[in-house]
């Protein structure tokens, strides 16, 4: 009679076990996707980052002008904006560079806005400006 | 008769183990979320940081042009150009003229720092009309240092 009834208890625990582990799993499991893709974003988010200060640099440290810097540097023109893509990881991040240039005799002050996207996120808006006086143009 | 030994699981083995499997998987669930979640904090603060930095620095560049065209309009009398280069302050309040022609402007960058750029201011008629000698991000809040502490002991 202990016999039966020992089989019996243990596979009522390993069903009860196994319905309790799918539910606490499927719990976690959402943890994990949640944190995976905070943790993509972050990633996404660093690489517009780097990406932004690499091009405001490299544009202050320059001296040709503007729509000659930004197409050496890959942008191709679509209206009043310059845009190209970019790869972080696996994701493809769009940069948009609208401005200005406003010469005010002296010199010319190139007003840049750099706004860099992933898909439809709106990632980072930075403005990037240099004046160049007149005797250090090429 | 040699029986050989049976090894039975007991009833409870499985919930045991079961238990102990969930609270390992929701530790690591938490603290690799906890990690994610500080990051992508960590991220939002340097890019609030970068971006007060280069409005800041457009805010420069734009004084620095102004500055520029005062000078240029000022010509090359020697008199007329001084008495211009010590009304460059009325251009923008955040202009700081020093006697011995050097040009402060200040810009804050969040609470705690500032982008200071110094201007030195040539002589009329020379080019270039000023030179960059400074353009750096200063601290702009005291730092107390924590001294309630005895680390090391000097023998």
């Amino acid at each position: 009679m202990n016999g039966t009834r020992r089989p019996n208890s243990m596979l009522v625990e390993l069903v009860i076990v196994i319905l309790f582990f799918a539910i606490s799993a499927s719990v976690i499991l959402q943890l994990f996707v949640a944190a995976g893709a905070r943790s993509a974003q972050s990633t996404t988010d660093t690489a517009a980052l780097l990406m932004a200060e690499d091009f405001a640099e490299r544009f202050a440290a320059s001296k040709l002008p503007a729509d000659s810097f930004l197409e050496a540097d890959g942008f191709a023109q679509d209206g009043d904006t310059y845009m190209r893509t970019a790869e972080a990881g696996k994701r493809t991040l769009t940069l948009a560079v609208t401005g200005e240039n406003e010469d005010t005799g002296a010199g010319v002050l190139d007003a840049l806005h750099l706004a860099i996207h992933d898909q439809e996120r709106a990632v980072l808006t930075l403005p990037v400006s240099r004046y160049l006086p007149r005797e250090d143009m090429p | 008769m040699n029986r050989s030994p049976q090894y039975r699981v007991g009833i409870g083995a499985s919930s045991i183990l079961m238990i102990f499997v969930v609270l390992c998987l929701t530790t690591l669930g938490v603290l690799s979320f906890a990690t994610a979640r500080a990051n992508l904090q960590l991220t939002g603060r340097r890019q609030v940081q970068v971006e007060a930095y280069y409005t800041a620095a457009a805010e420069a560049q734009a004084l620095i042009a102004e500055i520029d065209a005062a000078l240029l309009e000022a010509g090359e009398d020697p008199d007329t150009y001084d008495a211009q280069v010590l009304t460059l302050s009325d251009i923008d309040s955040r202009i700081v003229v020093d006697a011995d022609r050097t040009v402060s402007l200040s810009f804050p960058v969040g609470d705690s720092q500032a982008l200071r750029v110094r201007l030195a201011v040539a002589e009329a008629g020379d080019t270039p009309r000023y030179t960059v000698r400074t353009h750096a991000l200063v601290n702009v809040v005291d730092w107390q240092p924590d001294n309630s502490m005895t680390l090391r002991t000097q023998e």
